[in-house]
């Protein structure tokens, strides 16, 4: 059998009003589609980081849901400046954000290292043009099926 | 347990969701990552960051309440996004260890 599910969101810059606005939807869909809790959780707290990561650090970009058979992807774009350095920025406690960052509660270095430990899987590119990072998350077969 | 134990312990209540919803135990945290991997759903967030961005936090992970510490002051803008979400928001000039401390004291948590 198979699904297939998508909608995609703007995230803007240093716009830390709207910051998560994107993931709170994303978590709603998920609720509404019947998507266990364990998972949206994980999808959650993935997502919310990953939208801080693009509000605090990128020109802007956006994010794309996708739920394909029993997976689902999340693939966040931005358009620069990029990382500099993936393998120091995945380093827990790691961070260049900005001091204004860390009075919204953010910029400790722990992001990226939460989106890998809730993700199953993460692949992160990056170059001055821009970023992108991909996760997958595998739903439960009976999820699935309820979404279908 | 519910809402209206905070009140009775003399935090001051900003939002209108109801005093009888209730928590189970709590989490104290001031980095977001940290709240969002470590607390768990139904918790109470005992918190000095008194920021949007912690409303946006409890909703994604199922936290009811949130009391901010050393602080009495909430911001309209945080309370009118915690009432739009239904989370509960208290707030006290105590710190948070003190607060804790009352807690486990009265037995809440």
């Amino acid at each position: 059998m198979s699904s297939f599910y998508h909608k995609h969101y703007t995230i803007l810059p240093n716009d830390y009003f709207n910051a998560g606005s994107a993931s709170s939807d994303i978590k709603k869909t998920l609720k509404q589609l019947k998507v266990s809790k364990d998972i949206i959780k994980k999808v959650s707290v993935a997502s919310y980081e990953a939208e801080i990561n693009v509000v605090i650090h990128s020109f802007g970009g956006s994010v794309d849901l996708h739920i394909v058979n029993h997976t689902l992807y999340l693939q966040f774009t931005d358009s620069g400046p990029g990382i500099d350095d993936i393998e120091l920025a995945m380093k827990p406690g790691y961070t260049t954000a900005s001091e204004i960052s860390r009075l919204n509660g953010f910029g400790a270095g722990m992001g990226l290292v939460n989106i890998k430990a809730s993700a199953d899987e993460m692949t992160l590119i990056s170059d001055p043009n821009g970023t992108i990072l991909k996760l997958k998350f595998f739903l439960h077969t009976e999820d699935a099926n309820e979404i279908i | 347990m519910k809402l209206s134990s905070l009140l009775e312990l003399g935090y001051q209540v900003h939002t209108s969701v109801s005093l009888q919803d209730e928590f189970e135990g709590a989490y104290v945290g001031d980095l977001l990552s940290v709240v969002m991997k470590s607390a768990e759903s139904g918790n109470l967030l005992v918190t000095i960051l008194c920021n949007l961005n912690t409303v946006a936090v409890a909703v994604l992970i199922d936290i009811p309440v949130v009391l901010f510490t050393e602080n009495d002051e909430v911001p309209q803008n945080i309370i009118d996004k915690a009432n739009q979400e239904q989370i509960a928001i208290f707030s006290t000039k105590k710190k948070s260890v003190d607060v804790i401390k009352e807690l486990v004291k009265q037995e809440i948590i």
